[in-house]
């Protein structure tokens, strides 16, 4: 069991050590791998909101829908109230699919054109016998009012609707079927800021009101530290941070945590390179740190040994051999 | 030049777009100036205007657009009296343009430094020494082995990567005026910062004027001098950017700025803007009455004139007319 599982709440949620390939085909037909997720380890207890941040291919994304059966991890379990759902086939899942939920990043192309928005909304209703076939009109009308929309939108079509409305309906999608989990991919990085608001208070609320779990997966820092209660940070497939929200922003001991929130405060006018690993004498990548190539803390043991995840009592863990001293003083803030 | 004379005059530009039955008025009367090295942010949501404000200033706008303007002068000279053919040898080498997808600007089929050499012979440079040239702008934005991304085809690199070999393209036409339209928002976090600077940087040394199109009020508030915030299609509001982003006259900007900011302080609640960008602005009155919290009965009816409240700091309000 890991430190995470000490907390008092039993995880809804708990992947274990997952292991995750991709077979990348070169425009010359040479195959590679691409370790997607490297040894993840992450719990999502009920009602929480975990956030996923990083870089684009950090394999934030991977994770999630590694989570929700999308993709089968090729080692480690991911444990669903205790059940090993990683190892189910499809028709073994099924029993598990109502319960997560996915918000994607665009709303347009996660509703099928031709059908009305009473449509996408009714097919899970019946999939999963939520009510009564009479009883679905005024289910879907009632979901649309819990997001902010009037009944009418219920005729209208999604290419007759805005990017923020067709996000909310998809939220309300999301939560019609009462799920325990939903996995949102940047849910809101494709909207307007005026609308953007309007997203981020509806998910806070539905989590309030349902308590309904969510991993949140976003490149936006700021939205992640409005929304979620615990961050983890990914760097090329591994989790190299994970804490209390409060105890990133204040307190980062990875050096890739630092210098994200650095990114965001702006302007510092320093301007790193692009990683030069072929500089760097590792002899064996899968027995070094990951992060080693670009980190101004590196030690020599950054390059031959991988840095655990070891957890303090707040639950707060940087996979580091030389994280930046707890409490600096410094302001991130 | 004339001293007195802005790099960069527009005024009342409008540009329609003819569709099928019906016209969309994309940008409805924009007037600014810019100011040699100068940088002026132009920032809205989606459908406000700024990205075909920047188009039509370089004529890239599609036939099925109509592009009209009391005045568009480059250091003193009318634009809009030239021809194509005169304008086209305007176009990259004075006005230079990075867009916000990097890949557009590339021909796929030739490599990084068949398009750097393009750009230094376009400029006038010395083409014999091209490598050398190439090499240490490649450099300059912070990529570390310029020989291999020479060699590259822009479908080998990496969207940041291309992104920085565009700017350097643009770099190497020296350019007196850039416009930048979102040259960031598909980009990591780290890595728009890193651009950020990289742009901060050369303005610093050549001087150049950019004209910097963003939805990120963090972003213009540290790289510009000046802020024009667009609303379906209109400059709703225009002063320098420390008066704009701490006293906006706009219930639109006052709107935007307290959502970023109740974000940034990680409020329980987010500030709310009601209502959705877009949409057909109405046949009179303000464009933002629909939205608007401070809405009277003479919104619907009057538009706004553009009112200056304090030096160099005007918005479109009828709070604000006197």
């Amino acid at each position: 069991m890991s430190a995470e599982g000490m907390s008092a709440a039993a995880p809804l949620i708990a992947a274990r050590d997952l292991v995750l390939d991709f077979h990348v085909k070169s425009a010359f037909g040479a195959a590679h791998g691409l370790r997607a997720l490297d040894d993840v380890s992450l719990d999502v207890r009920p009602g929480e909101i975990v956030g996923l941040v990083g870089e684009s291919g950090s394999g934030k994304t991977t994770l999630g829908k590694a989570i929700l059966g999308a993709h089968r991890p090729g080692a480690g379990r991911i444990l669903y109230r205790g059940t090993d759902i990683a190892a189910l086939d499809g028709a073994g899942r099924r029993p598990f699919r109502r319960e997560m939920q996915m918000v994607f990043q665009d709303p347009l192309s996660s509703f099928n054109p031709r059908f009305t928005i009473a449509s996408s909304l009714a097919l899970p209703l019946r999939l999963h016998r939520i009510c009564p076939e009479d009883a679905i009109p005024a289910t879907v009308a009632a979901l649309l009012q819990r997001v902010g929309l009037r009944p009418e939108h219920a005729a209208r079509y999604p290419h007759e609707l805005s990017g923020g409305q067709l996000q909310r309906i998809a939220i309300a999608r999301a939560i019609s079927v009462t799920p325990s989990l939903i996995v949102a991919d940047e849910a809101v990085s494709k909207l307007d800021v005026s609308v953007r608001a309007q997203v981020l208070n509806l998910l806070n609320r539905m989590n309030r009101e349902t308590g309904v779990s969510l991993i949140f997966i976003t490149h936006d820092l700021g939205v992640a530290r409005f929304l979620c209660h615990r961050i983890a940070v990914m760097y090329f497939g591994r989790i190299v941070e994970i804490g209390p929200t409060a105890e990133i922003f204040a307190n980062p001991r990875h050096p890739y945590t630092r210098s994200l929130l650095d990114a965001r405060h702006g302007g510092s006018g320093h301007v790193a390179t692009d990683a030069d690993e072929t500089a760097l004498s590792i002899v064996d990548p899968a027995r070094a740190c990951n992060y080693a190539a670009r980190c101004a803390r590196r030690a020599p043991e950054c390059l031959t040994a991988r840095p655990r995840l070891d957890f303090d009592a707040a639950g707060h863990a940087a996979a580091c051999f030389a994280p930046l001293p707890p409490a600096s003083g410094e302001s991130v803030t | 030049m004339s001293a007195a004379a802005p790099l960069l005059e527009v005024s009342n530009l409008c540009a329609t777009f003819a569709g099928a039955g019906r016209e969309v008025r994309a940008v409805r009367g924009a007037s600014f100036t810019i100011e040699v090295g100068q940088t002026l942010g132009l920032i809205g949501e989606s459908g406000s205007g700024k990205t075909v404000t920047g188009l039509a200033i370089l004529r890239l706008l599609p036939a099925h657009a109509s592009v009209s303007a009391d005045r568009i002068a480059y250091r003193g000279e009318n634009l809009a009296a030239m021809s194509d053919d005169e304008f086209r040898r305007l176009r990259g080498v004075e006005l230079g343009m990075i867009f916000q997808d990097p890949a557009g600007s590339f021909n796929p089929a030739k490599r990084i430094g068949w398009h750097l050499r393009e750009a230094i012979r376009r400029r006038g440079g010395e083409v014999e020494r091209w490598e050398a040239e190439a090499g240490d702008m490649l450099r300059e934005v912070g990529i570390r082995m310029p020989q291999r991304v020479l060699g590259a085809y822009p479908h080998q690199l990496s969207g940041g990567m291309l992104q920085r070999a565009l700017i350097a393209m643009v770099f190497l036409l020296r350019p007196a005026l850039i416009i930048a339209d979102e040259p960031t928002t598909n980009l990591d976090n780290l890595v728009e910062r890193q651009i950020l600077a990289l742009i901060r940087a050369h303005q610093a040394k050549v001087g150049a004027a950019i004209l910097f199109v963003t939805h990120d009020l963090g972003i213009a508030g540290a790289l510009c001098d000046r802020i024009a915030v667009m609303y379906a299609g209109e400059i709703v509001e225009i002063g320098p950017a420390a008066a704009v982003l701490e006293r906006p006259l706009h219930p639109y900007a006052q709107g935007l700025l307290a959502t970023s900011r109740s974000l940034e302080r990680a409020d329980a609640e987010l500030h709310e803007l009601p209502g959705e960008p877009g949409g057909v602005p109405p046949e009179q009155g303000c464009a933002f009455a629909p939205r608007c919290i401070h809405v009277m009965a003479a919104c619907r009816e009057r538009h706004p004139a553009m009112t200056e409240v304090e030096p160099g700091h005007g918005a479109r309000c009828l709070l604000h007319e006197r």
